[in-house]
């Protein structure tokens, strides 16, 4: 499904890699979990995947086509929730869904379905018309959401996703992870938090000041840690136990 | 498919920016129906649309009226197409100048650049849609002054027997299509180094303003000496007639010669070189207009990839807040260090900077003109009744119009100095400081910017509007006292209704300021007092009568806006402050 290839990026205004040389490939029908602490470059690489910044070494490929030489392509199948929500204010919920189904080409009776489905199961049926303006931060979460899946893509990729969620929306987005990757689909979503990611990943990747640390599944995951709390193995992985 | 896509994306940013609704065609047809109006909803449209029509209506007033007066005299010297001429360039001025403020922010800072990238879409189709986009706003400014211009122009004529073509009305409308396009691009060529320099300045406050004032002053420099260059070129012997006289004649063809590419079409529109050169000035003038689009194209998309990824990767999170807090110290003269840290502040948001600085600029800029164009008639004042116009007491009167105007409406630190502070709002309320030495550098930045703006607006008046002593004194102090009241109203109520919700200035315009009070205020007295102003031109009475009546509602209203709430912002505010959530 996904290789990212030795992908390496620096900002132009720093002069250290927010990322270096990382390199993972996802499977068909896996949740991945883009694991560490704030300020490793989770953020950085997820933005590399989904074609915001440019990026100096390395390339990314989704299905064997080059995100370099083919961004449209790739992007059309790619659905992303970025950690802050940047909307068009003065739209309604509905007209953002409507117009990302547009630019991704969906047709009319897939829209109409996953429409339903997606606003009726976060429960949004009573804003969905209202504008983006009155959201709180969790409705903003949701629509994004929905805006991402409406192209019901291959590749979902989601920037701290549950941050922010309600204990039931979290537990809802959770199921939709799963049954996105039912459907022989992949999610790859970042974490700082070691508790989410055990619970619903199938493997997971640790990073920490831009270089990966691990890849393992989750088992082994398990297995490393023990008898350590969570904290104690996060900071055994990353280096900076002592 | 490209197409397609360029067109959804200007249909939502064209929703976004104005709430318009098109027919919903098969293709994107809502899947509910699209019920956004509460009823709190439509009464804001209903004020909305009230306030618009208010505001169009004043406008349309002046443009006909203006054109009434100029209109058989220009045509009777055979300068009516350097008229039109010298129309169709002041409004590429207007928009050369929202083109700076407004253009260039949308452009190149604006804060969708990440959502738009990692959409499936060529970055020329984004480019593309965006600077359509920038160029409808535009044109609505072009329809908006020169629609009604040229009609008056064509039916002007007509009453006083004077010859318009059929083609007029076809060059109008290609006018009114391409007047925005030279102006376009002058900005884009402008953009190239500025944008840079903004960036570079970004988080360095000190030099940036410095640099802005530069900026500023290098701005003022030439309309200075071109108003000064103009008012000797015109300073010619009181003829008694209404007629225009000879050095004015001069100037005016001077310009027209060289203002390409209007001239072409101003000329060819009253057929003033037979058929054959009304072919060949179109086509020259279309050449020139599509050259002109297509520099704009190109330097703009060159440009935008560049500010695309300056954008984004320039987009970390500013620490803004907290390097405020380590920053801050408490000294003695808290109340100047809050103003002065403020103001730094505020100049790191390009945006805010220009708003800022747009004010001074923008006085100085229309006071100049109606001061220069109005007077150009002093001498001619005809001696029958009835056709008496003081054209001096009618720049007075435009000049307090538009001054006031801008001084209670644009004024962005007297009318929302809360909002403006946004999520660093409940910071300040951390600080170590009492809330009303807080409010007291507030309403120093207010009144600092209104009076700046008064002392040079009032230098174009003063060196160029051939007031009489007491016009001149009367003009700064009744508005700079205007400018004290209106400011201590608008911090009042900015302050009891804050909108903090906001972290970049997108937002900002769309948090729903509550502006409604001071809008109406704000707009109400000068309206009054330039309505005072046009009927007094016409009728002799002893000067200073007059300038008291002009002057008099602004004397009232400021007297008691001062005193209401100078205690108000004192007492209250600070409460006000406090229970703030
Ligand atoms: N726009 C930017 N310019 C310069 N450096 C940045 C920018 N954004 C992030 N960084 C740096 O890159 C590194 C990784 O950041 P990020 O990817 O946001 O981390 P995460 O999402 O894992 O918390 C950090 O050191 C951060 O300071
Ligand atoms: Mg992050």
């Amino acid at each position: 499904m996904l290789v990212i290839e030795n992908l390496t990026k620096k900002y132009s205004k720093s002069d250290v890699k927010a990322v270096d040389g990382l390199s993972l490939e996802i499977e068909n029908g896996e949740i991945f979990g883009f694991l560490g602490p704030n300020g490793a470059g989770k953020s950085t690489t997820i933005k590399c995947l989904t074609g915001i910044l440019p990026f100096s070494e390395g390339d990314i490929k989704l299905d064997g086509i080059s995100l370099l030489k083919n961004p449209i392509e790739v992007k059309m199948n790619i659905g992303y929730v970025p950690d802050t929500h940047v909307f068009y204010e003065r739209l309604t919920g509905a007209e953002y869904i409507n117009f990302m189904a547009g630019i991704y080409k969906v047709s009319e009776a897939d829209r109409k379905n996953r429409f339903d489905k997606y606003v009726s199961m976060f429960r949004l049926n009573d804003a969905i018309n209202d504008y983006i303006k009155s959201y709180s931060h969790g409705m903003r979460q949701k629509i994004s959401i929905i805006g991402a899946l409406i192209h019901n893509p291959k590749l979902w990729v989601l920037d701290e996703p549950l941050t922010g969620l309600d204990p039931q929306s979290a537990f809802d987005l959770k199921e939709l992870m799963k049954q996105h990757c039912a459907e022989g689909n992949s999610v790859f979503f970042s974490s700082h938090v070691l508790e989410v990611v055990e619970k619903i990943c199938d493997r997971v990747a640790i990073i920490n000041k831009g270089k990966l640390v691990t890849v393992c599944n989750i088992n082994e995951l398990k297995e490393k840690r023990k008898d350590l709390s969570l904290e104690e193995l996060f900071l055994s992985l990353t280096g900076e136990s002592q | 498919m490209t197409f397609k896509s360029y067109l959804s994306l200007i249909k939502i940013l064209l929703k976004n920016q104005y709430g318009i609704r098109f027919g919903k065609k098969t293709e994107s047809k809502p899947l509910y129906p699209v019920e956004t109006d509460s009823k709190k909803q439509i009464n804001k449209k209903v004020l909305g649309a009230i306030g618009a029509i208010v505001l169009a209506c004043i406008l349309l007033f002046y443009i006909i009226s203006i054109s009434i007066i100029l209109v058989p005299t220009f045509a009777l010297n055979g300068l009516l197409s350097s008229l039109i001429n010298i129309v169709v360039s002041a409004v590429q001025l207007i928009i050369l100048f929202f083109g700076m403020v407004y253009m260039l922010p949308y452009l190149f800072f604006s804060k969708d650049s990440e959502f738009l990238q990692s959409l499936p879409l060529k970055k020329s189709v984004v480019f593309m849609a965006k600077f359509t986009l920038v160029y409808i706003n535009e044109l609505l400014i072009s329809v908006a002054v020169l629609l009604p211009f040229l009609i008056t122009v064509g039916i002007v004529s007509a009453l006083n027997q004077i010859f318009i073509p059929v083609v007029f009305y076809i060059n109008a409308i290609i006018i009114i299509i391409l007047t925005p396009v030279l102006p376009l691009a002058v900005v884009s060529v402008i953009a190239f180094p500025f944008i840079y320099i903004i960036n570079a300045l970004k988080n360095k406050p000190f030099v940036s303003t410095v640099i802005s004032t530069l900026f500023t002053i290098m701005f003022f420099v030439p309309v200075f000496f071109l108003s000064y260059g103009l008012n000797s070129a015109f300073s010619f012997e009181m003829s008694g007639d209404f007629v225009i006289n000879e050095s004015f004649k001069e100037v005016l063809n001077w310009f027209h010669n060289y203002m390409y590419p209007n001239n072409l079409i101003c000329n060819s529109m009253l057929l003033e070189s037979g058929i054959g050169g009304y072919f060949l000035s179109l086509i020259i003038y279309l050449a020139l207009s599509f050259g002109f689009v297509f520099i704009s194209i190109a330097i703009s998309s060159l440009l935008y990839g560049r500010a695309l990824s300056m954008n984004i990767e320039g987009a970390k999170g500013k620490k803004k807040t907290a390097k405020r807090e380590k920053e801050f110290k408490t000294t003695k003269n808290t109340v100047f260090y809050l103003a002065k840290y403020n103001l730094k502040s505020l100049f790191k948001e390009p945006v805010f900077a220009m708003n800022i600085f747009s004010m001074p600029i923008m006085n100085i800029i229309v006071i100049s003109f109606f001061c220069w164009i109005f007077t150009q008639q002093t001498g001619s004042v005809n001696q029958t009744a009835g056709d008496y116009f003081d054209f001096n007491f009618f720049t007075l009167g435009m000049c307090v119009y538009i001054l006031s105007l801008t001084l209670s409406t644009g004024n962005y630190l007297a009318i929302t100095p809360a909002s403006i502070e946004g999520k660093n709002f409940y910071l300040i309320k951390t600080l170590p400081i009492s809330y009303g030495e807080f409010v007291k550098s507030k309403l120093i930045l207010a009144d600092g910017l209104s009076i700046i703006t008064i002392i040079l607006a009032s230098i174009p008046l003063w060196c160029l509007g051939r007031q009489n002593i007491l016009n001149s004194i009367l003009f700064p102090v009744v508005l700079i006292l205007y400018a004290l009241g209106i400011n201590r109203f608008g911090l009042y109520f900015d302050f009891k209704n804050p909108r903090l919700n906001w972290s970049n200035y997108s937002e900002f315009k769309k948090s729903g300021l509550k502006l409604w009070r001071q809008m109406l205020v704000g707009i109400a007295v000068p309206v009054i007092s330039v309505i005072c102003c046009s009927f007094l031109s016409a009728v002799k009475i002893h000067y200073a009568i007059k300038s008291l009546i002009v002057f008099l509602p602004f004397i009232i209203l400021s007297t008691i806006l001062f005193f209401v709430f100078n205690g108000k912002v004192k007492n209250d505010v600070p409460i006000f402050i406090k229970n703030t959530e």
